[in-house]
């Protein structure tokens, strides 16, 4: 079913507007089978605008878009068939247990499988028999990662998966993502933390104002600023806060 | 901060308005006038005579008169048409036992009972004051005395009247509020948006909506006309063994309508703050505007006028017809096709304002 095109998502010149205010102004890249890209970019800046056009749920005023060498223009229903989606805002049905939602989501995709496997994955067995509304903010996060990957997907869309989560369910999430990557699919993520997108991400592209201005694996942007003369005000030390906390916090989720 | 939501003060204002106005409309004084029918076989001088008296009285709006044979008549008077009936015998005036008039009663009608019998005493009298001015005519009361025959008929009062009315309120309201609250809950959470990621189209998303419950509209519609029959002791159908599957059939029209219409609410509506008061707004003007607890009949004429176009009076009026008149869908066909006109102009409406988000 996959074609030789080593690419995956291509994006070609998208543009959006709001009004009258352009929220994506002109965006391309493409995201190689297998890699994790990341999405940086200030508040408004156009990421989720742009991951929205890839996913077929919003309509770009110009520009392309194909995943698996499909348009999402006049593939959708093709095309959702294939990526796993997860929505910066999460909300399931709220009289149904997590069980129960894995099930019917894998439904709507015309697929059987076993939620209990899909939870366990995401470390939510014990949840099973819970309601979305019963779970803290790491567990919604891993359960909406699970349901976005009820349909075997080949690529994952994550908008900002880890914002307001503490350092542990955070590093949760992030060996999740690992394990996900591992399993060869191809995900394509926005976030605010610069250190989730070092440990993560194979290329970042940086977004501002609905360009991309700058596009590279984090340790060659790094290299690129520091030949420049950057010298950063704090020296670098062997560890950093976050080490100390999970050092004296321990590993363990503390949302069970 | 309460006084800046402006939208909060009107709407507490518009109900109570809504209620006074629409029930300052009913008119409970204006006199149902009771429904003689009249069988006259005689067709002679004294029972024009009679027939005279009586049409004054429905003249003044007093009596309402119906002319038929007597099979016509009695199951007039079986089916709550009509309240009492005259028959008229032959030779009418006679002096003979035979000739005496007969008058059936619904027995479950007693006050237009007591108003017939009062009219037909008082034209009872006027023919005898008219007869006596006739030269060769003999004074004798006895040619005139009445038989009275009570009739145990299946017309079943307000009770009847109410419980298919309250089943088809019941139908708009959970036809309107299920689906408006559940689908403004869905979208302002974002449960609609996360859906739209997947392959389930709108449409199949509408209609799974609509099926689920269309189910609970029919059971509840069960549920209330079988209270009725065990608690109110209201009797359905009995003649029609498909009366069920009829009123299934009704009440699936119905709640199609209601739950496109609460579709195209939610769907056109922003959040709840919005939802509720339209909703409100649609629904309880229709409670009391479309025949559900009293008669139109009650209504000033130009509230007639629109209200019998209503949704809810079609609706009533087929679960009425069908369940408290035995009549079978064949029969109510104007009403028929005033839901499904209404089906279509909601359906319409339903899918041009659905929206993900």
């Amino acid at each position: 079913m996959k074609k030789n095109n080593p690419n995956i998502v291509e994006v070609k010149s998208l543009f959006k507007k709001y009004g009258d205010i352009y929220a994506v102004k002109g965006i391309s890249f493409e995201v190689p089978e297998g890699e994790i890209f990341g999405m940086l970019g200030p508040n408004g800046a156009g990421k989720t605008t742009t991951i929205e056009i890839i996913e077929g749920m919003r309509k770009a005023d110009s520009g392309t878009t194909f995943i698996n060498g499909l348009n999402t223009l006049n593939n959708q229903k093709k095309i959702k068939q294939i990526i796993g989606v997860q929505l910066q805002q999460n909300a399931f049905f709220e009289y149904l247990n997590l069980f129960e939602i894995i099930d019917l989501y894998a439904n709507l995709y015309g697929k059987k499988i076993n939620p209990s496997d899909l939870l366990f994955k995401v470390e939510l067995s014990e949840k099973e028999k819970s309601k979305f509304k019963e779970l803290s903010g790491g567990q919604k996060q891993r359960l909406s990662i699970a349901i976005a990957l009820v349909n075997d997907p080949y690529v994952l869309f994550l908008d900002e998966p880890t914002t307001g989560l503490d350092p542990q369910a955070r590093r949760h999430v992030w060996n999740l993502i690992k394990n996900i990557k591992s399993e060869g699919r191809t995900i394509i993520m926005t976030t605010h933390y610069m250190e989730e997108a070092e440990e993560l991400c194979d290329r970042v592209a940086i977004i501002d104002s609905g360009k991309i201005i700058a596009l590279d694996s984090p340790s060659n942007l790094i290299d690129k600023l520091i030949k420049k003369g950057f010298k950063s005000k704090r020296s670098i030390k062997k560890a950093s806060l976050d080490d100390v906390f999970l050092d004296l916090t321990g590993q363990e989720l503390r949302d069970t | 901060m309460y006084y800046r939501n402006r939208t909060a003060i009107v709407w507490s204002l518009v109900f109570p308005l809504i209620i006074m106005l629409t029930f300052g409309l009913f008119n409970f004084e204006k006199y149902n006038a009771p429904k003689l029918g009249i069988n006259d076989l005689s067709q002679n001088k004294i029972s024009d005579l009679m027939i005279e008296s009586l049409v004054k009285y429905q003249e003044n709006n007093i009596l309402k008169i119906n002319f038929g044979n007597e099979t016509e008549l009695s199951k007039q008077l079986k089916d709550g048409k009509i309240d009492a009936y005259l028959n008229i015998p032959k030779n009418f005036g006679n002096i003979d036992e035979n000739s005496k008039v007969k008058v059936f009663f619904d027995d479950n009608n007693p006050e237009e009972r007591s108003a017939i019998e009062i009219i037909l005493q008082k034209s009872i009298t006027e023919i005898f004051n008219e007869i006596s001015n006739i030269p060769n005519n003999y004074k004798i009361e006895s040619r005139f005395e009445i038989t009275k025959v009570n009739i145990v008929t299946e017309s079943q009062g307000f009770k009847g009247f109410l419980v298919p009315g309250i089943a088809a309120m019941a139908i708009m309201q959970t036809g309107l509020f299920s689906v408006v609250f559940t689908l403004i809950k869905f979208k302002v959470q974002g449960v609609l948006r996360r859906l739209n990621a997947t392959p389930i189209g709108s449409s199949h998303f509408i209609i799974g909506q609509l099926i689920t419950r269309i189910i609970v509209v029919i059971i509840q519609t069960y549920i209330l006309i079988l209270v009725g029959i065990l608690v109110l002791g209201v009797s359905i159908g009995q003649e029609n063994p498909l009366v069920w599957v009829e009123i299934a059939i009704v009440s699936f029209l119905g709640g199609s309508i209601f739950l496109s219409f609460g579709l195209a609410i939610s769907g056109w509506a922003k959040d709840e703050n919005t939802a509720a008061p339209v909703t409100n707004l649609i629904a309880l003007p229709m409670i009391f505007l479309s025949g559900v607890f009293f008669p139109l009949s009650v209504m000033p004429d130009w509230v007639i006028s629109f209200a019998k176009y209503l949704p809810l009076t079609f609706l009533a009026d087929s679960l009425r017809s069908i369940a408290l008149y035995g009549l079978s869908i064949t029969d109510i066909i104007y009403e028929i096709i005033g839901l499904l006109v209404w089906l279509l102009i909601s359906l319409i409406l339903a899918i041009k304002t659905f929206k993900w988000e």
